[in-house]
């Protein structure tokens, strides 16, 4: 086992450098330099912070290596990056990165967190009726209307329902906006309705049908058919015997679920103006804060590949008959 | 099991067909496409209204027996930029899913056939590709300005090449700047960045089917035949690893649909004067107070064509699995 964890985290290293390089060239393929950005800007931004002429704008490209040439630029950027020292924001200058992401991040994993936790709820329970039920009317019902949510694009669902639910016009049930994560837990609860119903939608399908597969693998088991021979109720063997087996490897996806969200909460995020993580990397990707970027990218695919990492190793410690030196192959 | 035998005198694709026959949401999904489809080619026969000619006197109308679903911010009638819509948004859908399959099934094969250090290089590539937050990425290189991007490249080559040449170079160059202006660009860099990234989970699966196909014994046989690496590639493990690229190429075209619509959302899909189903979708946003029902038909369309398009996955996935008994 510690032989294949040591493979795979050599594995993760290269990959992560890969990382690097590529988000960086992609990066700075996107033409507009943060400099030209302000400059442009009128220097609006540069009166924000107290900076003053032209001549600041050399300064600027000078602080944050703008005037070295690209392969200098990417050295002293990695150098500093392997011990997650990410540099100022060059748009809100006084910051450092570290600082930004630290204050927009608690609202993103409430979010997350959230719409993992009620997707679970929601999603096994259905996943253990359809399996239980396969090919009945119910079954049937319950996977069109799944299909359904998952199909509808989630932008679209968000703005019906602002405009549904949080408008004076109409229903005027929820607020659509101003969600702070430090807000007391009633009142955050309620604010985040909409944006944690919303971001669910999606979910419910692919965990659910994994739940179904799952179930109906186990129902499928000698064990199952050994415990209704030996007169137990079907309540016993589902609750009892079923539900407990092929909820294995639903846990093991939450893992790799978790980082997708991150990177789909730029939808969400923009259209409920959530100040978090998603609306600051889609912020900093149209101001071309570069130090910004780099580490929401760099951060995320970290947490991606932890999260494969995780799910991997859990699945083989939960499944007792594939060893690790078979998984390495 | 009786009927398994009936099976027997089937080749394989009529088992196919016969078992996607038997789910009946996939086949019905299938017409609903092909319906969607055949609108959407035969729209300028059908409609009377011209796309590009807004009726200017006629504003926000309610559908009626001319507009049937009314006419929009500008004086355009709806049923026919939708159905316009329609052939961009299917063709970028169907063109993306196609080529990330098409590169996913050669990386994947040939990662997996060659081994060693070729496949660790690509499968390096691959993780490296899925690890990153795709929706941030796509909307970096929606933004970039491809017109500086290919003067900065001639530019570069003018520097580098002879003087005699500079005003040929010059020449491609302004072709290709206003090949950038031209609508098809639009269209075109959409597709290219979708199926860009998105091709990595195909070449994942076909590398994990060539794997266990590639030390058969009719592989053998064929290399002892004097069959080349392309050909056994091409001839014989493509071919066989290609049930898991079907259905996951039909599964991803939904996906690749959706990735449209959003891109649109931002502003960063496809310029507005092309109609699509995204750009449609978030161009209504602006009026959703005024005539609700505009923002409905885009979003209808694109829900029932992503929802149509993964039941026939769906339906695929039951008829070319072949572990699957005909009950």
């Amino acid at each position: 086992m510690r032989k294949y964890i040591l493979k795979r985290l050599s594995l993760m290293i290269i990959t992560l450098f890969g990382i690097t390089i590529l988000s960086f060239i992609v990066i700075r393929l996107a033409p507009g330099n943060p400099a030209d950005l302000l400059e442009q800007q009128g220097g609006e931004i540069v009166q924000k912070t107290g900076q003053a002429s032209n001549e600041s704008m050399d300064e600027f490209r000078r602080r944050y290596n703008l005037d070295k040439p690209l392969h200098i630029q990417y050295l002293t950027w990695i150098k500093k990056t392997i011990l997650f020292d990410f540099g100022n924001s060059l748009i809100y200058k006084t910051k450092t990165v570290n600082e930004l992401i630290l204050e927009r991040l608690p609202v993103t994993v409430w979010i997350s967190f959230m719409t993992i936790f009620i997707t679970y709820i929601i999603a096994v329970p259905i996943g253990v009726l359809t399996a239980v039920k396969e090919n009945s009317l119910t079954d049937k019902t319950i996977t069109v209307i799944l299909f359904m949510l998952y199909s509808l694009p989630s932008f679209f669902v968000a703005i019906w329902c602002i405009n549904l639910f949080a408008n004076i016009e109409m229903l005027n049930w929820f607020p659509a906006q101003e969600l702070e994560w430090n807000y007391p837990i009633g009142k955050l609860l309620y604010h985040s309705i909409l944006p944690i119903f919303c971001s669910t939608l999606a979910s419910y399908a692919y965990l659910s049908r994994q739940m179904r597969g799952s179930m109906l693998d186990v129902l499928r088991q000698d064990y199952i058919r050994t415990a209704r021979a030996k007169g137990l109720s079907e309540k016993i063997v589902i609750f009892k015997h079923a539900i407990r087996n092929s909820l294995i490897p639903i846990i093991t996806i939450a893992s790799a679920i978790l980082p997708e969200l991150i990177g789909g909460s730029v939808i969400i995020e923009s259209i409920f103006n959530i100040q978090g993580l998603g609306l600051l990397s889609f912020e900093a990707i149209l101001a071309r804060d570069y130090n910004v970027i780099m580490a929401i990218f760099y951060l995320s695919s970290l947490l991606t590949l932890v999260g494969i990492l995780i799910s991997d190793i859990l699945y083989v410690l939960t499944n007792p008959r594939i060893t690790f030196d078979e998984r390495s192959e | 099991m009786s009927n398994n035998i009936k099976e027997l005198h089937l080749s394989p694709s009529q088992i196919a067909w016969k078992r996607f026959k038997r789910h009946r949401l996939a086949k019905i999904s299938m017409w609903i496409i092909i319906v969607l489809a055949i609108l959407s080619i035969l729209i300028p026969i059908i409609s009377g209204h011209n796309v590009d000619q807004p009726n200017i006197m006629k504003i926000f109308t309610a559908s009626s027996s001319e507009h049937l679903f009314g006419t929009d911010e500008n004086g355009y009638d709806v049923f026919t930029r939708l159905f316009y819509g329609g052939r961009i948004s299917l063709s970028v859908g169907l063109i993306s899913a196609l080529s990330a399959a098409i590169i996913g099934t050669l990386i994947g094969s040939m990662a997996a056939y060659f081994g060693g250090w070729i496949d660790s290089i690509l499968m390096r590539i691959t993780d490296t590709m899925l690890a990153l937050p795709v929706l941030p990425l796509l909307i970096i290189l929606s933004a970039i300005d491809y017109k500086k991007l290919i003067h900065i490249f001639f530019n570069f080559i003018q520097k580098i090449s002879p003087s005699i040449i500079h005003s040929s170079v010059l020449f491609v160059d302004q072709k290709f700047q206003s090949f950038v202006d031209a609508e098809l660009f639009g269209i075109i860099r959409i597709i290219f960045i979708i199926s860009v990234f998105s091709w990595m989970s195909v070449a994942r699966l076909v590398r994990g089917e060539v794997l266990s196909l590639k030390n058969r014994e009719f592989i053998d046989a064929s290399r002892s035949m004097g069959a080349g690496h392309t050909r056994i590639i091409f001839k014989h493990l493509i071919p066989n690893a290609l049930t898991p690229v079907i259905i996951s190429t039909t599964l991803s075209l939904g996906a690749v649909i959706q990735y449209e619509a959003v891109l649109s959302f931002f502003g960063l899909g496809i310029p507005s004067s092309t109609p699509s189903w995204g750009n449609m979708l978030s161009n209504s946003l602006e009026y959703f107070v005024k005539s609700p029902s505009f923002i409905f038909y885009p979003g209808l369309l694109i829900s029932i064509t992503v929802i149509c398009i993964n039941f026939i996955g769906d339906g695929l996935r039951d008829a070319l699995d072949p572990r699957q008994i005909l009950k």
